[in-house]
């Protein structure tokens, strides 16, 4: 049958009529409720756990404390020798060689803060977007 | 135990409140009702999870995997919104990861490989995406529409729900579903390659 006939929007309107949703298996249902089955009732499933941003960046600094405590245990631990930490009133200065980096206080506690709460936005809006009743 | 009617003094619920009814009976333990939310969502999830471009053969496990989740999580459901719409979010979050996983997987074995040795590889066995629909021409010209037309017309044709139910599962303005469906429309009419046409 030739389509020229056809007006193509009424093709395409007669097309879409003509199928069916996807086709599940007649076992499908049985499959999930064998599932289900095997779990305890939802009140009694915990929600999932999910990183804060406070426990997240606990984790980091315990890491980064690991990770200077073995530097400094290493033999070549001298490495660090030359890196000099200096805490002033309001300012925290590290120097290593030539290079250095001065950071006022006030900005590194304003960089944290807003750091942890974009994390914790991040963290609620994936929730949000994963499950929302 | 057998399911029981949901009446609230004798008389017919609101559809919605009969939603949170079930799904806090099986929240509390009545588990096997749950059939009833895979009976009546099974084919709109499968539907949902396809029109996003996931291959045929792992629609179904995918759809499998979504409603266990969504059971899993179902003490969360406190019925703001239809649960369709609920199970749309879970499906398309469930489809786009998956899409990902898929992005990233590495190609163990090359095609060659797999030929010499008389076996198929997961790119022979994967249909292309778009297979899930008969009409090969149609599957085409679907497969080139932007997903904001491809999911309502999917859900609109295939799944029979109207506007208005697809303006809930998918959070879209009513207005926006009859534009993108008949925007959708208009362009797998160009799309449609009259040689593929099998009628």
């Amino acid at each position: 049958m030739g389509v020229e006939n056809y007006n193509r929007e009424e093709l395409a309107e007669r097309l879409l009529r003509a199928e069916r949703g996807f086709a599940l298996s007649p076992d499908f249902r049985r499959r999930v409720m064998a599932q289900v089955a095997k779990l305890p009732p939802p009140a009694l499933i915990p929600p999932p756990r999910r990183l804060s941003p406070g426990l997240l960046c606990g984790g980091l600094a315990g890491l980064l404390a690991l990770g200077g405590g073995a530097l400094l245990l290493l033999p070549g631990g001298g490495m660090l020798d030359g890196l000099a930490l200096e805490l002033a009133a309001r300012n925290l200065s590290l120097s290593w060689g030539s290079s250095s980096v001065s950071l006022d206080l006030l900005t590194a506690a304003a960089l944290g803060a807003g750091l942890a709460l974009l994390g914790g936005f991040s963290a609620a809006a994936s929730r949000l977007r994963l499950i929302s009743g | 135990m057998t399911a029981r009617a949901i009446t609230l003094g004798g008389k017919a619920v609101d559809p919605a409140l009969e939603e949170l009814a079930l799904c806090r009976r099986i929240v509390a333990g009545e588990s096997q009702l749950f059939a009833r939310i895979v009976d009546q969502h099974g084919g709109f999830v499968a539907s949902v999870i396809a029109s996003r471009g996931v291959a045929p053969a792992d629609v179904e496990d995918l759809a499998q995997q979504v409603f266990i989740s969504a059971y899993k999580a179902l003490g969360g459901f406190r019925g703001e919104a239809k649960l369709s719409s609920w199970l749309f979010r879970i499906a398309a979050n469930a489809a786009q990861s998956h899409l990902k996983r898929q992005a990233r997987r590495p190609r163990l074995e090359s095609m060659e490989q797999a030929a010499e040795d008389g076996r198929e590889t997961a790119d022979q066995r994967a249909e292309p995406s778009g297979q899930w629909i008969g009409n090969r021409a149609l599957a085409a010209a679907m497969q080139r529409l932007p997903e904001r037309q491809r999911t309502p017309l999917a859900l609109y044709y295939f799944e029979e729900m109207s506007y208005e139910e697809i303006s809930a599962a998918m959070r879209m303005n009513l207005n926006t579903v009859r534009t993108q469906i008949r925007r959708g429309k208009q362009a797998l009419a160009k799309h449609l390659d009259p040689a593929a046409l099998d009628i």
